[in-house]
């Protein structure tokens, strides 16, 4: 090969190259965001799956979701929030009357269910109306009537307060729009 | 080596004149692309969304069945992991599908709804897992590729991020479907055979546009001809020297990797 051809050759390439990456990057407009979050179907609409209006038998269960990675379910798979401004120690809800209609408290009663997590952590609570609410780590429990799925975390951060609960008791701030930048290393 | 970096200068010039002709060239070709088909989801697009429909339609109550029923602990916390999964997968599909007034399915395919049903007669719970580890391990082996053509290759934005999410939560429960340690890995889809000089092959696809393909096979090759007559008229003494000095170039061994 001679000195010629070899300063050609990258050169033409490096002229390919250019070519190929001025065609490419043109036109790159379009609609930006993730999966958002608007009404699904439903696991009601779903053959062989629990109706989320059904009550589950009374107990957690740890979880470790594909994305946000560690949560708390019901024992049906519906995620368990826990509410800021409740209180701990001792534990006491915050959320009645119309607010329990959105966040249905854990149901207590009966043996509970405990599955994957620190059984010392769970407790109850005796809400103002006498009925009986599971804590983990003194945080009252809620189910968000809105998740129509397990697994749906759509409650995640509302009014600042609302989120769902780690099998430690923390709350889950990773969410479904930050987890491919934290998981991905973006 | 005045008489070289002259050469080099003047094909520079060269180099820098075809570069501007064939960057014009491509920006009037393919400007408008972009835009226009952003908005709209192509027949793998939909083809994506509507599978990864119908895989949660069956591995949910399949998940719940093995959660509930499952002989082995490992399969009954694989059984819910993916029952729980796939409803997050399940929102985040009609979600996209509402985005686009794509229409969804509401029931299983037969095949699948067979493979429910399999479960369902299972003999006793350790046959129970093993149908359940295998069938939908095979399933989600089916669809595996499906979405990482998709993710590579898709126009659409929204699809991208979406097919990313699928992605990952399939490569997840095929890990831990084998994780149950029932999985025959003989019954999965294989691997297809590669095509040969299929690397070669897919460099090629960004000139779809024929009459960019030949608009550029007549610049380079007419500018290839045109440099190299230039600098071979200029350059002689040079090339003869350094002929003279460099060691023949290594022939490339026979049997070697020729790629």
């Amino acid at each position: 090969m001679n000195p010629v051809s070899r300063s050609v050759i990258p050169l033409t390439l490096t002229l390919a190259a250019l070519t190929l990456t001025a065609a490419c990057t043109t036109g790159t407009a379009g609609p930006n965001g993730s999966p958002g979050t608007a009404p699904a179907a439903g696991a009601a609409e779903i053959p062989g799956m629990p109706d989320p209006a059904a009550e589950a038998a009374p107990g957690v269960a740890a979880a470790i979701l594909f994305d946000l990675g560690p949560i708390v379910t019901d024992t049906n798979g519906f995620t368990l929030y826990r509410y800021d401004k409740d209180s701990v120690n001792p534990p006491r809800s915050k959320c009645t009357e119309a607010c329990s209609r959105t966040w249905i408290p854990a149901k207590a009663d009966g043996d509970l269910v405990v599955i994957g997590l620190d059984r010392a952590l769970v407790g109850t609570v005796t809400r103002d109306d006498g009925t009986r609410q599971l804590t983990l780590a003194g945080w009252p429990l809620y189910r968000n009537a809105d998740d129509a799925m397990p697994g749906d975390t759509g409650g995640q951060g509302v009014d600042d307060a609302w989120f769902p609960a780690k099998p430690d008791g923390t709350k889950v701030l990773l969410t479904a729009d930050t987890w491919q930048a934290d998981d991905l290393g973006i | 080596m005045t008489s070289a970096s002259d050469a080099t200068r003047g094909f520079f010039r060269v180099v820098r004149v075809l570069l501007a002709v064939t960057t014009a060239a491509a920006a009037t070709v393919l400007g408008p692309v972009g835009d226009a088909h952003a908005q709209e989801l192509s027949a793998a697009d939909k083809n994506l969304i509507v599978n990864v429909k119908l895989a949660g339609l069956w591995e949910m109550p399949a998940g719940m069945w093995a959660q509930e029923r499952g002989k082995s602990k490992r399969t009954r916390e694989v059984g819910r992991t993916l029952m729980i999964d796939h409803g997050r997968l399940d929102t985040a599909t009609h979600a996209i599908a509402d985005r686009f007034g794509l229409a969804l399915p509401r029931e299983p395919s037969d095949q699948q709804s067979a493979w429910l049903g399999e479960m369902k007669t299972a003999r006793d719970d350790s046959e129970f897992d093993r149908i359940f580890a295998n069938r939908l391990r095979y399933a989600h082996g089916v669809l595996f590729p499906v979405i990482a053509q998709v993710r590579a290759g898709t126009r659409n934005d929204l699809v991208r991020d979406y097919a990313t999410t699928a992605n990952q939560a399939v490569l997840r429960h095929m890990t831990l479907l084998e994780s149950t340690g029932v999985v025959d890995q003989s019954l999965m889809p294989e691997a297809p055979v590669p095509q040969s000089n299929s690397a070669n092959a897919a460099m090629d696809v960004g000139f779809g546009e024929l009459a960019l393909g030949l608009l550029l096979a007549v610049v380079l090759g007419g500018g290839l001809f045109y440099a190299l007559r230039a600098l071979r008229g200029k350059n002689t003494r040079t090339r003869e020297r350094a002929a003279a000095a460099e060691p023949e170039p290594v022939p490339s061994a026979p049997g070697g990797l020729d790629v």
